[in-house]
């Protein structure tokens, strides 16, 4: 044997499950080697004992991250290789034997194309390269139980005998599904016998879900068995489950609050992402069930999930009150949603988007647009870090500037070519992944891949987009706003020495910085700033759709920073807008840090003047209440007023943190004491203390409104 | 008879126009403050809307001592006593030089002379908002109905844009001027600031029994009318003067709604920049807060209409 040989029975000895799997047959394709190794880790891997939740399972998710395998799944790029975790183990190898099955585990998984988003380059990496987010097709799950995925595999491997690519789609799948059916059976041996919880988990999520328990066990454990992710419309698939037990007086609304907080908590210790609430049926009436309440209930004081509300025009007042009550409590949750807006622009960016599937939009990760069930949505394949691009198109053709549209065509133009490379790094990205980095689990639970016959990335999902992240969009505009008024209005400053004080950091130049300040800002209701933000974020948008990605679908531009603001803005150099070298961009699509001065409704009016329709990817906008509009009704009913009103002028999402300034400054300084403080940064909620020390600082001087 | 067209060149010296104002009547609101006051009430918590002559402010806790204020300043109103920089507002000519010469915003011009014209402008900005809440525009001070015209030009314009408008006075002022806005008014926030005219006259320098002429007059002329009381502990909160107010409530014709306002303390760091001394008083946040809720209670129990955040 040549030394380049894997031995799978040495892989297992020392633990490495997915990895033995992976190399078991090193000549079949990606797909059958990754399902392979799906299911020799979900026969094998190490189970902790039942821990006495209601949720099962539960704590962090134990069988895709026994103990730190050197190869295991991710749920958002498939394979996760820790290469430090291998040289230590060649390290210390004990025998040559081990030594060289090391030495030769590291050769073959070097030479496998194991990370996609090392494709797209830092340049386009705002909010995040190469991921996807995705949500199951929780409600075939639950009607009709995975035992049905069998029969489907079966006749589909019958009713294309000869073709090769299903037939190994069929095989691969089938793979995954013993492992599951192993996995199952392992968990539920460790369950007390004939417990009420072992009965329940007997049935799901084999078989269809009869109770709201079972509704809900089937639900954990397929999202466990995804890695992590989104939940898409939880109300919407569990409320009838929900509804039916409360009627028949089997659990109080109580136990369901108690249900869903102890799944809340599982899904925040193992990442999990997006929940969305209410919105619309697909016959068009409104989706708010008590489940819905019962969900706002939950989430008081939680982290996870990020709960997305869909506002509808004709929700009732009490969901919108229970919604506030959830944020006062100081968890930043839910966030708001336009229901008409968001089906509008659905429907009006060339995303095909079937009218019977419309109302299944839901959001994967921070906020990513996405169908239920139905999509796999890059999110986010990359981002564009509009600062950046300015600086360098400033760099090149400020110093000989003779007009301000000189200025501005020449960085629209940069953008459109920064598009350009993004878009083409992202295609390959996606061609790249469909050839080494298929998601079995996801073809199996993802809408349309099976009866495509088409694995996941390849592009077998029903709607296949990607969402993009547009960063720093106010810096740009209050830049051009500032370079406009005071070096071809006023004249007050030539072109070469504006350079200069970019250059130079605006060291020496305070006069210059006080002048930058009184220019007008994006965010404060004032035309100028407002329409070049406009016109710049229009341009962005419209070049980006103009795209098809590679596994089909648009690119579909959005605004979520996570918190990747305040990494983006270093390397970018000084900006006109009078930001400093290596200081964070903004945080949302809204104004930059602390220069709003004329209040909410002023800031979102501006941000309503964006073409938001055509970013149906999510524009997030943060907006932050002194705690005192909570602790009263007028106060309260002026926060709905707010929304509402930003909804009706075209504003699609909002999410409102509630701090005391004072607080944050507090909980700075002691952080042990404030270890329950979450803030709402980018499109996520996070515990405040758990942030770098440059984050606690923006967030703190974000602008807090408190009532007049 | 033609109606009198309306003038928009009209002037007044506004010292703020704050959006998102949501205690100065229904829903959500734009408060345009006009400077300019003719009672002189000692709590007052907008000691820069007394004077109707624009005021320079200054921030000391916001002073670098850089000193450029006083290199511009050619009356020697500023002036630098070893690191410290003085202020003598006696000597100051207003001219504001020196608030532009600040780097840090330390000096801030209070009171500008706007146009009826300006001030729609900006109030018309967030309609948007005023239909979805009820809100409208509010009209507050010092004493707006010391320029009964410029208001009701202003208010005029709002209501061809359908806005709902409404004044905060204290109704210390002729009846002529009140009728001049009668028509386009909406609501009236009634300042009633004790029930005795002598504890009024002391307090604020005014005379009750024309807050009161006025206030039946508006009351017979079915005005939506809400009467606003300060609570402030130590003039007003006494049982006796509690009593004495909702007697002379009790007494007054037609319908109305009566909101106690709670004292707060905000203001001390304002009577700092004026260079005015503050209150003489010391309140504190937990005395004012017990004023307060005793007052609602006592209201409550009388039967008034009361309303309370
Ligand atoms: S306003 Fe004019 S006179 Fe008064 S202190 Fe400033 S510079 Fe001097
Ligand atoms: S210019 Fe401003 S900062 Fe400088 S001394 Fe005067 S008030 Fe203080």
């Amino acid at each position: 044997m040549n030394k380049n040989w894997i031995d799978p029975d040495f892989l297992q000895q020392q633990g490495e499950w997915f990895a033995a799997g992976f190399f078991e047959k090193e000549q079949a394709s990606p797909f059958r080697r990754i399902s392979l190794a799906i299911r020799r880790q979900l026969e094998k891997a190490f189970l902790p004992e039942y821990n006495g939740q209601e949720i099962y399972p539960s704590g962090v998710n134990t069988f895709w991250r026994t103990k730190n395998n050197i190869l295991t799944f991710h749920y958002a790029y498939t394979l996760s290789y820790d290469r430090n975790r291998l040289a230590a183990l060649i390290e210390t190898a004990t025998s040559c034997v081990e030594r060289n099955q090391w030495l030769s585990l590291r050769q073959a998984l070097d030479a496998y194309p194991m990370y996609s988003h090392q494709l797209i380059s830092p340049a386009y990496t705002v909010g995040g390269r190469g991921w996807t987010h995705s949500i199951p097709d929780y409600g075939t799950v639950l009607r009709q139980g995975l035992a049905s995925y069998h029969g489907q595999l079966k006749l589909i491997s019958r009713q294309w005998p000869d073709n090769s690519a299903r037939q190994d789609l069929t095989a691969g799948l089938d793979d995954v599904l013993k492992g599951i059916k192993c996995l199952h059976f392992r968990l539920n041996q460790k369950l007390p016998r004939n417990s009420p919880l072992a009965r329940d988990f007997q049935i799901v999520p084999w078989r269809p879900a009869r109770s709201f328990r079972q509704a809900l066990l089937a639900t954990n454990f397929i999202f466990y068995l995804d890695g992590c992710d989104s939940l898409g419309r939880f109300d919407v698939e569990l409320g009838p489950y929900c509804e039916q037990d409360l009627k028949a007086g089997l659990i109080t609304e109580k136990e369901a609050v108690a249900w869903v907080a102890a799944l809340w908590k599982n899904f925040d210790a193992n990442s999990g992402w997006n929940v969305a609430l209410g919105g619309t049926l697909p016959d068009q009436r409104a989706a708010y069930n008590r489940l819905t309440m019962v969900c706002l209930k939950a989430i008081r004081k939680m982290r996870r999930p990020n709960l997305a509300l869909r506002v509808r025009k004709d929700m009732p007042e009490k969901y919108f009150n229970q919604a506030l009550a959830a944020i006062a409590s100081g968890c930043g949750q839910p966030a708001f949603y336009h229901e008409e807006a968001y089906l509008q622009a659905l429907q009006e960016n060339h995303l095909n988007i079937n009218f019977k599937d419309l109302s299944h939009y839901a959001f994967g990760g921070c906020t990513e647009t996405m169908m239920h069930g139905m999509s796999n949505v890059g999110s986010l394949d990359g981002g564009l870090n509009l600062p950046g691009i300015m600086s360098k198109t400033l760099q090149r053709c400020l110093p000989g500037a003779t007009s301000f549209k000189e200025i501005l065509e020449a960085l629209k133009q940069d953008i459109s070519q920064n598009v350009s490379h993004l878009t083409t790094q992202v295609n390959h990205d996606q061609e790249q992944k469909a050839k080494y980095r298929p998601q079995p689990i996801r073809t199996l639970l993802v809408r349309d891949c099976l009866t495509a016959g088409r694995e996941f990335n390849q592009g077998g999902a029903r709607y296949n987009w990607s969402v993009i992240n547009v960063g720093g969009l106010a810096n740009v505009a209050d830049s051009l706003a500032a370079l406009k008024k005071l070096i071809f209005e006023e004249k007050v400053i030539s072109p070469a020495r504006f350079h200069q004080a970019l250059t130079d950091n605006f060291q020496g130049w305070a006069q210059l910085l006080k002048e930058i300040k009184r220019c007008p800002r994006y965010g404060n209701d004032e035309d100028q700033a407002d329409s070049l933000a406009c016109e710049i974020a229009s341009h962005v948008f419209r070049e980006l759709t103009r795209y098809a990605c590679w596994r089909g679908g648009r690119f579909l531009p959005g605004c979520l920073m996570f918190v990747t603001y305040v990494g983006a803005g270093e390397n970018v150099p000084a900006t006109p807008d009078g930001r400093l070298k290596d200081q964070p961009i903004a945080d949302s699509i809204g104004p930059y840090f602390g220069r709003e001065k004329k209040g909410p409704t002023a800031m979102l009016k501006s941000v309503a003047k964006l073409n938001q329709k055509m970013a149906a990817g999510t524009l997030v906008l943060n907006i932050r209440l002194a705690a005192s509009f909570f602790s009263t009704a007028t106060g309260r009913q002026a926060v709905k007023n707010l929304i509402r009103t930003y909804f009706s002028l075209g504003g699609m999402q909002v999410q409102v943190t509630v701090v005391d300034q004072a607080i944050l400054k507090e909980a700075m300084k002691n952080p042990e004491k404030y270890q329950d403080l979450i803030v709402r940064v980018g499109g996520y909620s996070e515990y405040f203390t758990r942030l770098d020390r440059a984050l606690q600082e923006t967030i703190a001087a974000r602008t807090e409104y408190s009532c007049p | 008879m033609k109606t009198k067209i309306t003038s928009k060149e009209l002037v007044a010296p506004v010292f703020n126009i704050q959006r998102f104002c949501i205690h100065d009547g229904p829903g959500i609101r734009t408060t345009v403050f006009l400077k300019g006051c003719n009672l002189a009430c000692y709590w007052c918590h907008n000691p820069e809307s007394r004077q109707a002559e624009p005021q320079l402010m200054f921030y000391t806790d916001r002073c670098l001592g850089c000193a450029a204020c006083v290199a511009v300043c050619r009356t020697g109103a500023r002036r630098k006593d070893g690191s410290r920089i003085v202020f003598s507002p006696e000597v100051c000519q207003s001219c504001f030089a020196c608030v532009a010469a600040c780097p840090t915003g330390a000096l801030e011009r209070c009171g500008q002379q706007m146009t009826v014209a300006e001030v729609f402008e900006e109030v018309v900005r967030d309609k948007p908002f005023y239909e979805t809440s009820g809100g409208g525009v509010t009209v507050s001070g010092g004493e707006p109905l010391l320029y009964p015209d410029f208001v009701r030009s202003l208010f005029l314009c709002l209501k061809q844009e359908k806005i709902t408008t409404a004044i905060e006075t204290a109704g210390a002022v002729s009846w002529k001027n009140i009728k001049t806005v009668l028509p386009v008014t909406d609501l009236f926030l009634y300042d009633l600031k004790s029930a005795g005219e002598k504890l009024f006259r002391k307090a604020t320098g005014g005379q009750l029994h024309l807050v009161l002429e006025n206030l039946t007059e508006l009351l017979d002329a079915r005005t939506r009318l809400i009467i606003r009381i300060p609570v402030v502990p130590g003039f007003n909160d006494s049982p006796s003067q509690r009593d004495l107010m909702v007697k002379l409530l009790k007494k007054l014709p037609g319908r109305f709604a009566v909101e106690p306002l709670k004292y707060h303390q905000m203001a001390q760091g304002k009577y700092r920049a004026l260079s005015l001394p503050a209150p003489r008083q010391e309140i504190s946040a937990r005395q004012a807060e017990a004023a307060y809720r005793e007052t609602v209670a006592a209201f409550r129990k009388a039967g008034l209409p009361v309303l309370s955040v």
